[in-house]
């Protein structure tokens, strides 16, 4: 046991640290005039130094760097730190680009890669279906093939972002004869064209970051599928391998010390929350979940360089921080209390005020769902992790 | 960056782990002391012969200096088999002499513990939930020093008691050992009450009883996580054979969610047990509060756990000839020696820089 970097990766930590102070702390303490611009800028220099983008080929805009879960996890930790920008958030980066690094063609990797990457191409994923949830491979949106291009039919939900995508990847059906997961393509198209109709989702929480997109004869070149006819449930399951065991814990260790944060700056009977002892008790039962799954993810982490088994744990992550994210939102809306009876507003959202919680009250709901719901979660860890029987399903 | 048990550790544990398969039948444990009092006697002559008393010693004291790690991969080893040993508080206590012992007390103690051939056992508790050693209100200058609840108190040669002027080392031939007329909870750990006449004691210097108190914190909490872990297992094997409505049971979503929850409970609780150790071994400053948030969780985890795989078992788990109560009530035992778990949060309240910062 050693929770010390090597003297190799506190050289390495150094360099991030420098780099960022130079690239991104210093510039923006003097206020750039086009933020944008500035972000594109500094991702730019980012992956040149070798720090983003790390799983892809430079031929495709990638920094190409050797498979290092360990400097990887300093990259992040640095980038968090200082506040810094990683790669162009949202689907593209983290879905497709990898997918098609693994299943797309050539043309197809030189033509949508680099352009994903520096965020030019921003993309909405078409998975979800109002009767095809968590059972996503019954979906029935369908595409046809007409001469040269696929004419789409299709009524997508959550598709995430989509007033904002300049493109989709989309799940469809093309092999209406075939069995349920064998029938299904994986195909791109464009979402600046007609018949395509993206209708923002109000949430709970009055945000709109979920849409529900319909697609009316919608058309897409022929060659615009990824991998072959029938092979689209098996190219959406591929999955980024480069470096892809993040911490997730570290997520969920950073919301509870705000949750710290909360209950010290917040008077509950004319004193800090903090200082309650049952707040105070409730807060320390959730850092042992905290606690105990961020040592399970140093465990796989340590584990995944070493090139050893995992077992169970990978399975459990996404349930276990699901579950200290609603036990989170819990005694938030506790510390809270009339001051949360007002929504957060939108503007201004750099403070922290307590009503800010709402987000994450409602946010930690949406967690449970997106993603495979909980229940789903809980089926594949009885099921893979355990070794209980399968559910015999149609 | 390496959060994963050492080669030496992981052989370590397999030899405990063989050991203990070929020893230890859960059901057999249900028999009672007939049973459990001569499969204590093998077990301790075969962990002695395999180093575990001297695990805690460090080389230039004659033992093996592996640390508190390494003692708490043995508490789960012990806690998942239930197994009936008093070898990690031998282990502790041999390391508190060498640290602590004057040349008598050396001389006299710690070959023998180191080698198996006397056994301690740890004098903490003054009863009405008091077991810290910020509690402790026993003073050398009494007359007698009256503890509670000694765990392997009945078979020990010392007793090492805590008092608010520091530890105190008595021979348990010095003492009187009175055990309960009642059948102990976790029959694989009987206790007593000890009293000592407190001239018959001699101090060990330094403020060890803080870590000594940690050290058992931490192996408490890993017992605990490993019995949790053990009985989420043994519901999970039960959910694949059982059939009923003409299936397994373990087929119903119903029960596999169940069991995912408790999978998901319980199974993450030893990395925090390993980093209290770790902690215990490395991070001097940050070992009190690890020590305490950990056995706070493991034990409030496992007994939780232990409660759900009787409930996941149905009738059969509620039977004394069923052994998964040995491994809940080896949880509960944990959970109720050392300070409730409120107690030791708020503990770990204190001790953590955010939330104890104005």
């Amino acid at each position: 046991m050693d929770l010390e970097y090597s003297s190799e990766h506190i050289a390495f930590q150094g360099e991030v640290r420098a780099f960022l102070e130079d690239a991104w702390v210093k510039p923006m303490k003097a206020k750039p005039a086009d933020r944008k611009a500035f972000v594109r800028e500094f991702r730019e220099r980012a992956t040149a130094a070798g720090y983003l983008c790390r799983g892809f080929p430079r031929e495709y805009g990638g920094s190409e760097q050797p498979n290092d879960v360990m400097r990887a996890q300093i990259i992040r930790a640095c980038f968090a730190a200082a506040r810094a920008p990683m790669e162009v958030p949202g689907n593209g980066v983290t879905m497709l680009a990898p997918t098609l690094l693994e299943r797309g063609a050539d043309w197809q990797k030189r033509e949508f890669i680099p352009k994903t990457l520096n965020g030019e191409y921003l993309w909405a994923q078409g998975y979800s279906e109002p009767g095809a949830g968590s059972d996503l491979a019954s979906l029935r949106s369908r595409a046809e093939l007409v001469g040269d291009e696929w004419v789409i039919n299709a009524h997508k939900i959550w598709t995430t972002l989509a007033h904002n995508a300049t493109h989709m990847f989309i799940l469809v059906r093309t092999e209406p004869d075939a069995p349920k997961h064998e029938g299904i393509s994986y195909l791109l198209l464009r979402l600046d064209q007609p018949g395509v109709t993206i209708r923002r989702i109000e949430q709970i929480s009055g945000q709109s970051e979920f849409c529900e997109t319909f697609l009316e004869d919608v058309r897409t070149p022929a060659n615009w599928i990824v991998g072959e006819r029938g092979q689209g449930w098996q190219v959406s399951r591929t999955t980024l391998k480069h470096e892809r065991n993040s911490i997730g814990g570290e997520r969920t260790l950073r919301l509870w010390e705000s949750l710290v944060r909360l209950a010290k700056s917040t008077d509950v009977d004319g004193r800090p929350a903090i200082q309650n002892p049952r707040i105070r008790d409730r807060i320390l039962v959730l850092q042992g979940y905290v606690d105990a799954q961020m040592y399970s993810g140093y465990y796989q982490l340590t584990r995944d360089i070493a090139g050893e088994s995992l077992g169970i744990h990978p399975l459990l992550n996404k349930l276990g921080a699901t579950s200290i994210g609603l036990e989170l939102a819990n005694l938030a809306e506790e510390i809270i209390a009339e001051r949360g009876l007002l929504m957060p507003s939108n503007e201004g959202s750099g403070q922290r005020n307590p009503e800010q919680w709402l987000n994450q009250i409602f946010g930690s709901l949406a967690l449970s769902i997106a993603g495979g719901a909980s229940n789903i979660q809980r089926n594949i860890i009885a099921e893979r992790g355990l070794g209980l029987p399968r559910e015999a399903v149609q | 960056m390496h959060f994963d048990l050492s080669d030496e550790q992981k052989q370590f544990e397999d030899g405990v782990e063989r050991l203990l398969a070929d020893n230890v039948e859960l059901t057999q444990l249900t028999k009672g002391a007939a049973v459990i009092d001569p499969l204590r006697e093998r077990l301790e002559g075969k962990l002695a012969e395999m180093g575990a008393p001297a695990v805690l010693v460090s080389e230039a004291h004659g033992g093996l200096g592996m640390g508190l790690l390494t003692l708490a991969v043995l508490a789960d080893a012990f806690g998942r088999h239930a197994a009936p040993t008093g070898v990690l508080q031998s282990a502790l206590a041999a390391w508190a002499i060498a640290e602590g012992g004057d040349d008598e007390l050396r001389g006299r103690w710690l070959e023998p513990l180191m080698t198996g051939e006397a056994r301690a056992a740890f004098a903490l508790s003054e009863g009405t939930g008091v077991w810290a050693p910020d509690e402790w209100r026993a003073k050398r200058t009494d007359a007698e020093i009256r503890k509670v609840a000694v765990e392997g108190a009945r078979d020990a040669q010392l007793i090492i008691a805590g008092t608010a002027d520091g530890l105190v080392a008595a021979a348990a031939a010095d003492a009187q050992v009175v055990a309960r007329a009642q059948e102990p909870l976790d029959m694989t750990r009987p206790t007593a009450d000890v009293s000592f006449a407190s001239a018959a004691a001699r101090p060990l210097a330094g403020d060890l009883g803080s870590r000594v108190y940690d050290a058992l914190l931490v192996l408490h909490a890993a017992d605990a996580a490993a019995a949790g872990r053990a009985a989420c297992n043994m519901a999970v094997e039960y959910a694949k054979v059982r059939e009923q409505f003409g299936r397994a049971i373990g087929s119903f979503q119903g029960m596999k969610h169940q069991l995912a929850n408790m999978a998901t409970d319980i199974e993450p609780a030893r990395f925090l047990c390993w980093y209290a150790a770790h902690a215990w071994d490395q991070i001097p400053d940050d070992a009190s509060r690890a020590a305490s948030l950990a056995k706070a969780h493991a034990v409030d985890v496992a007994v939780k756990t232990g409660r759900a795989a009787v409930e996941a078992h149905g009738g059969i788990g509620y039977t004394w000839e069923y052994p998964l109560h040995i491994l809940l009530k080896r949880a509960m035992h944990d959970r109720m020696v050392l300070g409730s778990s409120t107690k030791l949060r708020a503990r770990a309240a204190d001790l953590t820089p955010l939330v104890a910062a104005e």
